[in-house]
């Protein structure tokens, strides 16, 4: 056989592995089993409850506001932006985290000195808390191409929606606490 | 008016990785491939097969964006096995192969220093959660309240 004669560009040695197969057909399965308008709406309705829990925290760990401003912003950014501004959304997720673990910061919610009486939980739950804030930022930076694909909306419309999910959740969440 | 031997505008073809000898001799003119004779077309064949460059197979690549706001960057880590018969081309000149080198290490520095507080981070909470405990009277808060008292802020 020449040389070239065949396609030349080889696939990756992750793409050869047996998860993303698993994970690929995984997807096809889904995608025939359910409709898109309803992947699209189950997506947003995820959305609006994973970001309704991110402002209940932020209000429960009582941040000062310039932490639910830069918030905000990163949120925004992640609407505009998508996956490519999941690398700056992380950094700044696990900066507030990593304050939040020397400062020993826990919700006045249910015991505040948890850290200190429990220290496995305080940090099991520190823990958990951190692995759901990047399951949120990937969630979100996914939710533009997602949802204008599975409902087939402009991507502009999409856009101001989930902007106003968004900000409707974490307010909505933050109002649950105080209320 | 001179006319292109090409049938297809090869731009809109696709990656050019992908493309065989046959793909770029189809694209030909059908009256000036029917011209070659069967020893022409072969070594043509041979010439474009070896005109064409090969990717070798990577261990790793990842390939990702970084939007920072004020501008969009692209990162690429290839990791492979070094078939190269030749070196890589340096940049020419010293002045811009330093400050690319200081620009390199300023990169890698703060990767590191992002990869390090992950990591960081990860073990103290996985430590914390374990209930193991180094220190039994100091915990990592009041080591910043020594490093504060330090620098006096």
């Amino acid at each position: 056989m020449l040389k070239g004669a065949g396609p030349a560009r080889t696939m990756t040695a992750i793409q050869h592995s047996g998860v993303y197969q698993m994970i690929a057909q995984t997807a096809k399965f889904i995608n025939r089993l359910i409709s898109p308008d309803l992947l699209g709406w189950g997506y947003l309705s995820i959305l609006l409850l994973s970001y309704t829990l991110v402002g209940w925290m932020l209000a429960a760990f009582q941040v000062p506001w310039w932490i639910w401003l830069v918030t905000f912003a990163v949120t925004l950014h992640l609407i505009r932006s998508g996956p490519a501004a999941i690398a700056l959304a992380s950094t700044w997720v696990t900066g507030v985290m990593f304050v939040a673990a020397v400062m020993k910061a826990w919700t006045p919610l249910g015991n505040s000195r948890l850290p200190y009486s429990n220290a496995q939980l305080w940090a099991l739950g520190l823990l958990g808390i951190w692995i759901g804030a990047i399951g949120c930022v990937v969630l979100l930076a996914g939710a533009p191409q997602f949802v204008t694909r599975a409902l087939g909306r402009p991507g502009k419309h999409v856009a101001y929606a989930l902007v106003l999910l968004v900000v409707a959740a974490m307010a909505g969440g933050r109002l649950v606490y105080w209320r | 008016m001179k006319t292109s031997p090409l049938t297809k505008d090869v731009s809109s073809q696709p990656h050019y990785l992908d493309k065989t000898p046959a793909h770029y001799l189809a694209s030909l003119a059908p009256e000036m491939r029917s011209s070659f004779t069967a020893p022409q077309l072969e070594a043509m064949t041979q010439l474009l097969a070896a005109a064409i460059p090969e990717s070798t197979p990577k261990l790793l690549n990842l390939k990702f964006s970084v939007d920072l706001l004020i501008s969009r960057f692209y990162v690429v880590l290839l990791v492979g096995k070094d078939r190269r018969r030749q070196g890589l081309r340096s940049l020419p000149e010293p002045l811009v192969r330093i400050a690319n080198l200081i620009a390199a290490m300023i990169v890698l520095a703060v990767l590191n220093l992002l990869i390090s507080i992950v990591i960081f981070l990860f073990a103290y909470l996985v430590k914390s959660a374990l209930g193991i405990d180094f220190f039994t009277s100091l915990h990592l808060v009041d080591v910043w309240n020594i490093i504060r008292k330090l620098f006096s802020w």
